[in-house]
């Protein structure tokens, strides 16, 4: 008996899809996938032998993380529109960036035109459209909250004079991010600045998705991932390595000999006090010249956190830089944009951004610990022997 | 001893607050081939201690207090005195403010400036004004320089209409230009009068990074100025308006003293000082008027706004 046309049509359909499986299961980005996930099963592993440590993943991380469990086993379409999965982490949905949401759109380029001209083209790095990348089209590439917060961020980098040496191609550079989330900002940043040891610690789950990002977008990239024993091994030769992922609990072990910078953006607040404070303190051992961040002080609902700049101030001269007159997920409105004399005739008080840019300087320290007002203690070698100056 | 190539002078007076902070940046910059000598204009807070305490741990830092209160004219003159007594073959000299950050690589990227520009006199850098408890204010990112203007004319007129003295003042200097142009003379407004005079020697150049946090307190006076510039004693002509009293003082040196020679001659000191009067009445009066739109011009807008309003409800009420 022959099939009937609706049958047979049915038939394409599935075999079509059969196929395109078949053939994701088979693509680099899947492959890659399988890869890392195989790195995260196996530093899990290495997780749950350690005894407790203040790192551990709080409750509210706890639930988020439950949130993608799926993504320890995610079918090849998923690993094909990775970018759409990755709201768990940044909050972006792709339904947000549709056709016909123009007013949207017309705020996004808006507030594209004034970060261009601040930052130049030089530091502007689209969302690439592989992966499900998404966003809004303007001028032919795709650009989203996250891209400009990226872009943001790396204008006030520039600013703060943080970038220059970073882009030099002369000698290597180790910059170290503390919550990489889906690995944008690491994409962004590598892009620019090629000559960089891009270190991601993280949740090892986390790395499901900026593993398997940035492995694929990066495919001539070396790249590493954290196992038993390998870490002092990977990090004598960190010269040679692209990106190296660290899980969050193993912070102790990590000890490159130079840190350039180190980074974080909209986790510190999400972290109680003692955990911020570990971060801090040893970007400030590992002599990291920078910290930067991009962070509320305190997020509304978390109660275990006093203050991320103060946190920082301890061990880190911070330095605000202004940016934009907002936050990065809020665009730009009439208030913002007035100047001079309207402005003051509008009388209404422009609220600060409350995610602030804070590039902190490492600070001196005696014997371990920050100064001011000590005396009468051996001095540290900071520059010529005390008494130099009065000869 | 080996000469540093880079001095900076800090002068100090009642900042103890902000000091410690003001110390590191400056400690912890990546040039290191320098020193810095701390001079305090017999503060009344803890400055000192602060200062010691730094001392102890880094000896490119001095501290010396003056035995009676200078001014700020006074103590700036002498934290160069001290530079060039210590380290007369030092190339650059900065003043630092004792109540601002600097970034690490300020020193740096402003002794590149002059070390590859030689025709350079003065480097500076973009600076971001903020509070005194830290926060931003404005977007920062002032920008002028005189870079490729070789013309001696050119350079000054640009300068005497553009520049930001309060700002440039605290760039780095190569000594002997400074000295030439008599570093820091009793004056009104004298960071204004040394950068003009200054700008006759060579080019300004400015890094666009922001790698200067400038802690602003209270609003600029001239009333002000005068109490902090001279110290107890005001002299007279502290009194006359700085717009005559400058070109005068120019026109003085040049073409008097000759100061500005070889380069600059007596009839064309005549000039820069005349063409100085020009532009520096003209700024005044405009700086009036700003102030005016900035600060009245708002609130008569309110009252006016306030009084059609009451007039247009009265006139509703009647009806």
């Amino acid at each position: 008996m022959q099939d009937t046309p609706a049958k047979k049509q049915s038939t394409e359909f599935t075999e079509a899809v059969q196929h395109r499986i078949a053939a994701l299961r088979n693509s680099v980005a899947f492959q890659n996938y399988e890869d890392v996930r195989n790195h995260v099963l196996r530093m899990k592993d290495l997780e749950a032998q350690r005894s407790e440590t203040v790192l551990k993943p709080s409750a509210y991380w706890r639930e988020e993380l439950e949130n993608f469990e799926y993504m320890l086993d995610a079918h090849p379409l998923i690993i094909d529109k990775l970018r759409h999965h990755s709201y768990h982490v940044t909050g972006l949905r792709v339904y947000d960036y549709r056709s016909n949401k123009d007013s949207v759109r017309e705020l996004l380029a808006e507030k594209l035109e004034v970060l261009v001209k601040m930052g130049g083209h030089d530091l502007l790095v689209p969302e690439p459209r592989d992966m499900g990348g998404f966003g809004f089209e303007i001028e032919g590439q795709l650009y989203n909250i996250d891209t400009l917060k990226f872009y943001e961020v790396l204008i006030a980098m520039q600013r703060s004079s943080v970038l220059p040496d970073l882009r030099k191609p002369a000698d290597r550079k180790l910059v170290w991010e503390i919550g990489a989330g889906w690995g944008g900002f690491a994409y962004q940043f590598k892009t620019i600045c090629s000559n960089v040891t891009y270190v991601i610690m993280d949740f090892p789950e986390l790395f499901l998705f900026s593993g398997t990002y940035l492995k694929t977008m990066f495919p001539e990239a070396r790249v590493e991932f954290f196992d038993h024993g390998s870490l002092g091994k990977l990090l004598g030769q960190w010269r040679d390595i692209d990106f190296l992922f660290v899980p969050n609990t193993f912070l102790d072990d990590f000890s490159p000999d130079q840190v350039d910078l180190a980074i974080n953006m909209v986790s510190f607040q999400e972290m109680t006090s003692d955990q911020v404070r570990a971060y801090v303190e040893k970007a400030h051992e590992l002599q990291s010249p920078y910290l930067y961040s991009l962070n509320r002080d305190r997020s509304p609902y978390n109660r275990e956190l006093l203050s991320v700049s103060n946190i920082i101030a301890e061990r880190f001269l911070p330095r605000q830089i202004p940016v934009l007159p907002v936050s990065y997920p809020k665009m730009l409105n009439k208030l913002t944009k007035a100047r001079g004399l309207r402005a003051r005739l509008k009388k209404k008080k422009v609220t600060r951004p409350d995610y602030k840019h804070i590039v902190g300087c490492h600070r001196m320290t005696l014997n371990g610990k920050h100064i001011p007002g000590s005396t009468g203690e051996a001095a540290p070698s900071l520059g010529l022997p005390p008494g130099e100056a009065s000869e | 001893m080996n000469s540093p190539v880079v001095t900076v002078g800090i002068p100090l007076y009642n900042h103890a607050d902000w000091l410690g902070e003001t110390l590191e940046s400056l400690l912890t910059q990546t040039f290191s081939d320098c020193r810095f000598i701390a001079v305090d204009d017999c503060s009344t807070d803890d400055s000192r201690q602060v200062v010691e305490s730094y001392v102890a741990i880094d000896g490119r830092l001095s501290y010396e207090c003056n035995s009676r209160r200078l001014g700020m004219i006074g103590n700036w003159r002498r934290c160069f005195e001290v530079a060039r007594e210590r380290y007369p073959n030092a190339r650059y000299f900065a003043w630092a403010s004792d109540h601002d950050l600097y970034h690490p690589r300020a020193l740096e990227e402003l002794v590149g400036q002059l070390d590859n520009h030689p025709e350079a006199v003065l480097a500076y850098s973009s600076h971001l004004k903020i509070s005194e408890t830290g926060e931003p204010r404005g977007q920062g990112g002032w920008k002028f320089d005189t870079a490729g203007i070789t013309s001696r004319n050119k350079r000054f007129v640009e300068t005497t209409w553009r520049m930001s003295a309060g700002n440039m003042i605290y760039g780095l200097f190569r000594s002997d230009a400074l000295l030439k142009a008599g570093v820091f003379r009793k004056i009104l407004l004298p960071d204004r009068f040394l950068i003009a005079e200054i700008s006759l020697q060579g080019e300004f150049r400015q890094v666009r990074e922001l790698l200067w946090y400038r802690r602003h307190e209270g609003v600029f006076s001239l009333g002000r100025q005068r109490q902090s510039l001279f110290g107890s004693k005001q002299p007279w002509w502290a009194r006359i308006p700085w717009w005559i009293s400058q070109p005068k003082a120019l026109g003085w040196n040049l073409c008097i003293r000759g100061t500005g020679r070889p380069k600059v001659s007596r009839l064309y000191g005549f000039f820069y000082a005349y063409e100085y009067f020009f532009v520096s009445t003209i700024l005044h009066f405009a700086r009036g008027i700003r102030r005016f739109q900035k600060r009245h011009l708002p609130r008569y807008i309110d009252r006016a706004k306030e009084f059609f309003s009451g007039r247009s409800r009265d006139t509703a009420a009647g009806d």
